[in-house]
């Protein structure tokens, strides 16, 4: 994890905060940070990412904060959380202040949403298949992954609960293996 | 009334564990019913133009806040909501800097990644689900993958290539 300077997180997390609409903002974010500038690794990446998904408050904007934090202090989360938030805050402001006056452009602006949530689908399965590799190290962590997809998609379990249940398994077989190691 | 707002959001921001979209039916409960703040169809609209906005689509709250008590209920519903993420996400990142190195900490890591994985699959699936909804869709996210995986297509360029294809499709068809 290299530290980076204030002006770069912000910089870096503006962009996301202006191109990453239609959900699967997080795979935006695992581009930037791991393939282009290259300031974490996968794992660092995903880290993040499950490590934000215990915390209250949306996602999202967690990650970001979360990752810029690691990257630059808590100077660097507030930056980060600033440049991922204030582009679409001026939008939606502009759009509650237009709301009363909109309507007609309906085909146009859902063609475009529709779209851009199939774009989010493909951006975000070429996200998790290069983040593969680092999730799945050892045999338990396929079963781990399974469960959790399961309880969070299908079952629609709170994720709070699915935490609570599947880490300390999880822990659980990472001592045995150490263990087994040594 | 700006405090009332303020609370109200805080309350969501602090509930919210693993997103905001877990509250989605507690947040009209509230909003819509309970405090009678804002009608159904402006509560729904305002949840769609979060998903078309930018950045978290969270940002649905500064929407609320505003029609309920213009701008400073903007602000008061955005602090609300985000404000228990932004201190804890900004904590944690402090205190996983203190302890990654410790036995527990490194097994904690090995559990939580496939986890993480996990839902994250989750996501992509639920969002499958909701936006792909005839062959024309399922065309042309693979079209869009082939190019994002083979063709290292950037998201940026895939997110408007694939919101103009999808107005062109919605006048086609």
């Amino acid at each position: 994890m290299t530290d980076v300077a204030s002006k770069e997180i912000f910089k870096a997390f503006l962009l996301i905060g202006v191109t990453a609409f239609g959900g699967g903002g997080s795979a935006h974010v695992q581009y930037h940070l791991v393939e282009r500038l290259r300031w974490l690794t996968l794992e660092e990446y995903l880290e993040c990412y499950s490590m934000v998904q215990t915390l209250p408050g949306p996602t999202f904007s967690n990650l970001c904060t979360h990752s810029g934090a690691r990257l630059g202090g808590w100077r660097g989360g507030l930056l980060a959380m600033l440049g991922v938030n204030l582009p679409g805050f001026l939008v939606i402001l502009l759009l509650a202040l237009l709301y009363s006056s909109f309507g007609g452009q309906a085909n146009l602006l859902t063609g475009f949403l529709q779209g851009v949530a199939i774009t989010a689908v493909a951006i975000s399965l070429v996200a998790l298949a290069r983040v593969a590799p680092s999730a799945f190290q050892t045999r338990p962590s396929v079963l781990l992954a399974m469960a959790a997809f399961l309880a969070n998609a299908v079952l629609h379990i709170n994720i709070l609960w699915v935490m609570l249940i599947l880490v300390p398994i999880g822990m659980f077989f990472e001592y045995q293996r150490e263990n087994h190691a040594a | 009334m700006l405090l009332d707002v303020l609370l109200e959001f805080l309350r969501f921001g602090v509930l919210s564990i693993g997103g905001g979209f877990a509250l989605i039916a507690e947040m009209k409960r509230v909003l819509v019913t309970e405090r009678s703040w804002l009608t159904a169809q402006v509560f729904i609209d305002g949840w769609s133009l979060g998903q078309f906005v930018p950045g978290p689509n969270m940002l649905a709250m500064a929407f609320y806040g505003y029609r309920i008590e213009g701008l400073l209920g903007a602000f008061a519903a955005w602090f609300g909501m985000f404000t228990p993420g932004i201190i804890s996400s900004i904590l944690a990142a402090k205190a996983w800097q203190k302890i990654r190195h410790s036995p527990l900490a490194k097994a904690f890591r090995a559990a939580i990644l496939p986890i993480g994985f996990g839902f994250g699959a989750g996501g992509v699936y639920t969002l499958a689900r909701a936006s792909i909804v005839d062959l024309l869709g399922v065309g042309l996210g693979l079209g869009l993958l082939v190019l994002l995986y083979q063709k290292r297509l950037t998201p940026i360029t895939a997110v408007f290539l694939g919101g103009a294809l999808g107005i062109v499709l919605k006048f086609l068809y």
